[in-house]
């Protein structure tokens, strides 16, 4: 704002405290002004002051189409004019314009982003994979849904799914083995209560077809550690033979896989046991598809 | 003949919904086609325009959208919404029922002729 119209702003300013009334004649920088000055809310003010602005704009132009002999100043003062009484106008927009509805919109759009990044950093904060491993936030990378999904069972406000099973067969000469991969979803709509790793993996038991069973509060890994005489090096690959991760998650469920590694024949079948103590129940994946890779 | 300014302000939410009805329009145009089919009977006083359509959005019975003029300027146009439709065929017949009201006293009653 230019320096003469801050002065204008302060004369201004004075006289509507000292409780005037615009009887007197004003530029239309004086009208627009006084007549948005009520609005409390700045954006919502900058708004009205523009569609004010464009208006005694329309006029002037119309004043001097029509009259081609007004000068510029007059065609000025009669659109001024012509929008009557500055501080009616005024008291009216400031009316309907309350600033607490405005300060309220920002506010929840604040609150908004605070939240989700609350959420993402409690996320990412429980991602013990990202945290010990290094690996990126969906989980280790080596995780396989196959298209097999099974029973769903609803738990104290927590809905358990198995939503892909997989027995995983690795080519001859690669250094990864070979086993079976269940994906289960738990979801809450309380997300505050999620359920953590380490209350899944005490809980957790995966019984293969075979019979044999992995507690998945403990893991087996598969790891090669390159040496060079007696320095240990960076292992070449690493690989959850058995136990459980968290593969994915969303804002009301996070994803796990169960991994085991029984012998494979077809139709086989995997199922989860869950002990929570207070609750204890079973998921069961049917007919675990065999995904070859390559 | 100037007219009342109260009686333009009675009557100022159900002429501007009556202007938005055949079409969308800006502030400036509203206040010359309301001067044009008035034959330039309604020469409000054109800032108190604002405060009518901004309660009118607020209230949702109108939308307002912002449109480039040719001279560059943007320029924000209002639009009548279903819930303003409602409220002008509202107020239209509350006018009618007023104007016959009116009509009645300055012809003497409603049933002047069956008394004299």
């Amino acid at each position: 704002m230019e320096k003469d119209e801050k002065e204008k702003c302060r004369r201004l300013e004075c006289r509507e405290n000292a409780g005037g009334s615009g009887q007197t004649e004003l530029d239309s920088f004086q009208w627009l002004y006084i007549a948005t000055r009520g609005i409390r809310f700045k954006p919502d003010r900058a708004a009205v002051c523009r569609e004010l602005e464009a208006h005694l704009e329309d006029k002037r132009a119309d004043l001097q189409r029509i009259f081609p002999d007004l000068s510029p100043e007059e065609a000025e003062r009669r659109a001024v004019a012509s929008m009557g009484d500055a501080w009616e106008v005024r008291k009216q927009l400031a009316k309907i314009h309350k600033p607490w509805l405005g300060y309220l919109w920002r506010a929840s759009k604040w609150a908004a982003v605070v939240l989700v990044l609350i959420f993402a950093g409690v996320n990412i904060f429980k991602n013990d994979y990202y945290q010990f491993a290094g690996h990126p936030l969906g989980g280790y990378s080596s995780a396989v849904y196959g298209r097999t999904a099974g029973e769903k069972i609803r738990v104290g406000g927590y809905t358990f799914q198995i939503v892909g099973a997989a027995f995983v067969d690795y080519p001859e000469d690669s250094p990864y083995a070979d086993g079976i991969q269940i994906a289960f979803r738990v979801f809450t709509p309380r997300f505050w209560e999620k359920l953590d790793l380490t209350a899944l993996q005490e809980a957790l038991t995966l019984t293969a077809a075979d019979g044999q069973q992995w507690k998945m509060d403990r893991g087996e890994i598969n790891m090669e550690v390159p040496k060079d005489g007696d320095m240990v090096q960076a292992p070449s690959f690493w690989q959850l033979v058995c136990g459980l991760e968290r593969a994915s998650w969303t804002l009301f469920s996070d994803t796990y896989v169960a991994y085991g590694d029984p012998e494979w024949q077809e139709g086989d079948w995997a199922r989860l046991d869950f002990d929570f103590g207070a609750y204890s129940f079973s998921l069961t994946a049917d007919q675990i598809e065999w995904v070859m890779m390559e | 003949m100037k007219l009342d300014k109260g009686l333009i302000a009675g009557s100022s939410t159900m002429l501007v919904l009556k202007l938005l009805e055949s079409g969308d329009m800006y502030g400036y145009q509203m206040i010359e086609e309301l001067s044009r089919r008035s034959n330039q009977v309604f020469q409000m006083q054109e800032g108190t325009l604002y405060p009518i359509l901004h309660t009118l959005e607020k209230g949702k019975y109108l939308s307002a959208y912002e449109q480039q003029a040719p001279t560059g300027r943007m320029r924000k146009y209002y639009k009548l919404t279903r819930k303003g439709r409602q409220l002008l065929a509202e107020k239209q017949a509350e006018w009618e029922k007023f104007h016959r009201g009116v009509e009645d006293v300055l012809s003497g009653g409603a049933d002047a002729l069956s008394f004299s």
